[in-house]
């Protein structure tokens, strides 16, 4: 358990200073972060065609109301923590590449709920929007990390097994 | 029907987390003072020259500055210029009660929940502490004046060591502690829930 939690830790700290370094930002982070907010509102406009995007800003063309989407709403370190959790696990590469594609896609569809769901609550209150934007996604959004982890857990090989018939 | 023991699992912790959120917010004048003490002695300690004093204000940390005043600003002769910014530690402290739902969630023994709750507490108040800290230097350093910022001496190695320990207190600590203390506390019953793990973490 020391072993995972030091490499989980280490790959962690890794993944995430290289997040913040200004080449990952410009290649990676801000196109990614832009692409959100534009899916968001393609998205939202399925149902609400007075929404707009521009760069990572969403925005409700009668209201003037806006959300920009900034480090920690994009999903991505949480992420960071999902894989470097699944590498610090001792697993087979395929499983750790199913695991890790299949848990961006369910941090990513929270993570779309997170912002469609605070840009409404934007426009009714602020107070409850100020509750769910810093306190209340924060932690649904890592509890989801969670239950992905566990899920992904069950579904490796048992290594028992593979002892027992070695 | 067999049912999924981590699908019961996150229906419970679902369950208690507007509770635990709940009482996390109307205790927080309580739950937010050792944050508090341990920033307002650490700010003492090494920002004396700069920071007054700090109030806590519910769960607000109001951080009154004293700093030489810029050439456009007029004050007295022989005082220094005070200004005045809140912090607030909450963000930096939903891994308290998304911890305590995790908690009583999971079956264990009252006296074993009470132990790994005060540890944990222990710990997310340090998280919280460093999140908080690093606000207070962010704002010194970023959002000031610039020749106010100056007066504090940092390089811009520090700075920028600075930037990265806000980032890390803001983005990763608060999300990343409960979950490592949770694992780290309940390997046996994450076995209950995922057979065959407990060879694998021995691998």
């Amino acid at each position: 358990m020391l072993r995972f939690f030091v490499i989980f830790l280490v790959i962690q700290a890794g993944l995430f200073t290289a997040e913040l370094t200004r080449p990952v930002q410009q290649a990676i982070v801000i196109p990614f972060t832009r692409s959100i907010a534009t899916l968001s509102a393609w998205l939202v406009q399925r149902f609400d065609e007075g929404v707009v995007a521009y760069n990572n800003v969403i925005r409700d063309q009668g209201s003037g109301f806006a959300v920009a989407i900034e480090a920690g709403c994009n999903g991505v370190e949480a992420t960071i923590v999902l894989v470097a959790a699944m590498l610090a696990m001792p697993a087979p590469w395929k499983h750790r590449l199913l695991g890790m594609s299949a848990g961006f896609l369910a941090i990513q569809v929270m993570n779309l709920l997170r912002i469609i769901t605070l840009f409404y609550l934007g426009q009714w209150n602020k107070t409850a929007f100020d509750w769910a934007h810093l306190y209340i996604w924060q932690a649904l959004i890592m509890l989801d990390v969670l239950i992905v982890f566990l899920i992904w857990l069950r579904f490796l090989p048992d290594t028992r097994k593979t002892e027992n018939a070695a | 029907m067999q049912h999924s023991p981590v699908k019961s699992f996150m229906i419970k912790v679902v369950l208690w987390l507007p509770v635990c959120f709940a009482v996390w917010y109307y205790m927080r004048g309580v739950i937010g003072l050792p944050t508090f003490f341990i920033v307002d002695s650490l700010m003492e300690t090494w920002l004396a020259d700069f920071i007054r004093d700090i109030e806590f204000k519910g769960h607000l940390l109001n951080v009154v500055l004293q700093f030489d005043p810029p050439a456009n600003l007029n004050v007295p002769e022989g005082q220094k210029a005070e200004l005045l910014f809140g912090v607030n530690s909450l963000a930096y402290g939903y891994s308290i009660p998304l911890y305590t739902a995790l908690l009583l969630a999971t079956p264990d023994e009252e006296k074993a929940k009470w132990i790994h709750w005060i540890i944990g507490f222990i710990i997310l108040v340090l998280a919280q502490t460093w999140g908080v800290s690093f606000e207070i230097l962010m704002t010194l350093l970023f959002k000031l004046d610039a020749a106010m910022s100056a007066q504090l001496g940092f390089s811009s190695y520090q700075k920028e060591l600075v930037a990265l320990g806000y980032q890390f207190g803001y983005l990763i600590l608060p999300a990343v502690t409960p979950l490592v203390l949770w694992i780290g506390f309940h390997q046996k019953f994450i076995g209950e829930l995922v057979p065959g793990l407990q060879s694998r973490f021995k691998g």
